[in-house]
């Protein structure tokens, strides 16, 4: 390996470095736990730990000023790699810390590709309801739907995130793309006049932008004018909001088209049915004993229809789903499952099993080298 | 640049590339039942989308005699009211996410379609009274206009109600004959509410 390479990788395998990536990551945590009351938890878990860069604001700029979560877990792993390819010695007194290591790098990929393809959603049933889909507790998408076929409906979704550039949203197959005139990423709307909206309800509501809240009490309203251009012709500006209730319709290209802003959706190619939900509680008392709710599971692909019961600690996995009792309401009519998806479940129990038994080898190898050494 | 700093970028490229989904996605679904459920004695529409808890529909009892109409974007329900010598009310529900705009704002809104004149705040509490439908709190209005000669008298009567962060209004306007005679039964439709979902 040439001079320069081989260095680079001594400092990349260093405990230096290590000991500086605990200690970024000791300060994200306190940082991160205490902007927790300020932000609230969502906010202050994506600001500071699913970030490659904490960002400030100096006036019109934002300067990345710490880094994030998974810039230190991203500099810690090659740190991991790097000591197991240029400091580590591949010896059978060192299989210990060989495997807890490994058990580490394990760990920290793991919570990587559950931070960016995990997912987390939630589903509202309420009983004798059928839902194949779940909604993001808070990401939200503006929805376009072809309404044209009489079988199913056409959705492109744009992700909010895509709002806060400006400019033309181009749509793959579609005759028409989209300009955002303007986007409040929260608001308050009433009834009035808008002068930006040309069509659709907009021209009759109000709208007043409010500083976007992230307690997790509180939601935003997402709004933005949205012109709709065909053959670089306007069909119109439409008002799109998430605090607008049915979704609005247009018409282009001799197809017929929903618009509406509404909490992300992931679509199931299996539906779930909400039989019944159960609130127990301990005679003579309020006191909850047990929440479940009996769900049907339909698929008609595979020809899958079974009863299953979900209940605290028992949740119902299907296809890569975890489906877990999260809340109720209207009176026990209505159960609220959270839907889990994390491609990289197994990584933490795979993670910590080889950790403890890297630990426990050395444990072992430690006390019977002491033992033989021991005087008889 | 030393040649280390460029082999720490190579390896850290891939991981920025996978930076936050703004990417635009298509995708077939089966089609939704529509909001509005035909000549079913009992119907629903989807409230005011709510980032936490997606769709809320209410439910309701529609009275007898009350004719569906087309929904448009604001309306959840759309009814037309048929009175006494061809006169007609129009009955609406319409729900907004916060406050919108507030009481006395909207009040005053539906006195200018009847055109009358607006009231202030101090007068809120003669002009309207509380109500309490199936156990819920709501703001009750009812005014009727001084018409002009050879113009029949038109009357509003509406109901704002403040649920979860959202504010529904239930508003019955038409000729003064068709609204007197259907306020028996849009009271009969606010003990009706049910929220089915969300609530």
């Amino acid at each position: 390996m040439r001079k320069g390479a081989q260095e680079f990788l001594e400092r990349l395998a260093s405990v230096e470095l290590t000991l500086f990536c605990l200690a970024l990551a000791m300060v994200l945590v306190v940082f991160g736990t205490l902007a927790q009351v300020r932000m609230g938890t969502f906010a202050a878990q994506k600001m500071f730990f699913n970030r490659w860069w904490i960002p400030e604001t100096f006036g019109d700029w934002r300067i990345p000023v710490f880094p994030g979560g998974l810039t230190v877990g991203a500099l810690w792993t090659l740190n991991l790699i790097a000591a197991f390819i240029a400091r580590f010695k591949y010896r059978r007194k060192d299989a210990g810390i060989l495997i807890s290591h490994f058990g580490l790098i394990l760990l920290l990929i793991g919570q990587f590709v559950a931070q960016r393809r995990g997912r987390e959603s939630l589903m509202p049933l309420q009983i004798g309801q059928t839902l194949n889909y779940s909604e993001a507790a808070r990401d939200m998408e503006l929805a376009l739907i072809d309404t044209s076929d009489p079988r199913w409906d056409e959705v492109t979704s744009i992700p909010d995130a895509r709002f806060s550039r400006p400019g033309e949203i181009t749509l793959p197959g579609k005759p028409f793309s989209l300009v955002i005139r303007k986007f409040d990423r929260n608001a308050q709307l009433a009834m009035g006049s808008n002068s930006l909206a040309t069509e659709g309800i907009g021209p009759r509501i109000s709208v007043q932008e409010l500083p976007p809240v992230t307690s997790d009490d509180q939601d935003n309203i997402l709004t933005a004018w949205v012109d709709v251009r065909e053959a670089g012709r306007s069909l119109g500006v439409w008002l799109v909001s998430s605090g607008l209730g049915a979704p609005q319709s247009f018409e282009a290209g001799g197809r017929s088209y929903r618009i509406a802003f509404r909490p992300r959706r992931y679509y199931y190619p299996f539906s779930l049915t909400l039989k019944d939900f159960r609130h127990d509680i301990y005679p003579g008392t309020d006191i909850a004993k047990n929440f479940s709710s009996r769900v049907h599971l339909f698929e008609a692909q595979t020809g899958e229809s079974r009863d299953a019961l979900i209940y605290m600690n028992h949740p119902l996995r299907y296809h890569g789903n975890t489906f877990y009792q999260a809340s109720f309401g209207q009176g026990d009519k209505l159960s609220v499952l959270q839907v889990v998806k994390n491609p990289a479940w197994v990584a933490p129990y795979l993670s910590c099993f080889l950790v403890i038994l890297g630990l426990v080898i050395q444990f072992f190898m430690h006390l019977s080298a002491f033992i033989r050494r021991r005087p008889q | 640049m030393s040649k280390s700093v460029w082999i720490l970028l190579f390896l850290w490229a891939p991981l920025l590339a996978g930076c936050e989904d703004t990417g635009i996605h298509t995708y077939r679904v089966p089609k939704e039942a529509p909001a509005s459920a035909g000549s079913m004695p009992e119907m629903s529409g989807p409230s005011a989308a709510s980032p936490a808890g997606g769709s809320r529909p209410l439910s309701w009892k529609v009275p007898a005699g009350w004719q569906e109409q087309p929904l448009s974007e604001m309306r959840m329900g759309s009814y037309r009211i048929p009175g006494p010598n061809g006169q007609s009310a129009d009955f609406s529900v319409v729900a907004l996410q916060g406050d919108a705009g507030g009481d006395l704002a909207n009040i005053n809104r539906w006195r200018g379609q009847i055109q009358l004149p607006p009231i202030q705040e101090n007068d809120l509490p003669s002009q309207s009274r509380r109500i309490h439908p199936a156990g819920r709190t709501m703001l009750l209005v009812d005014f009727t206009s001084e018409p002009p000669e050879n113009r029949s008298r038109r009357r509003v009567v509406a109901a704002i109600w403040s649920h979860r962060g959202e504010t529904w209004f239930f508003k019955m306007i038409g000729e003064a004959g068709a609204v007197g005679r259907a306020k028996p039964a849009f009271m009969e439709f606010l003990q009706s509410v049910r929220v089915r979902a969300g609530g």
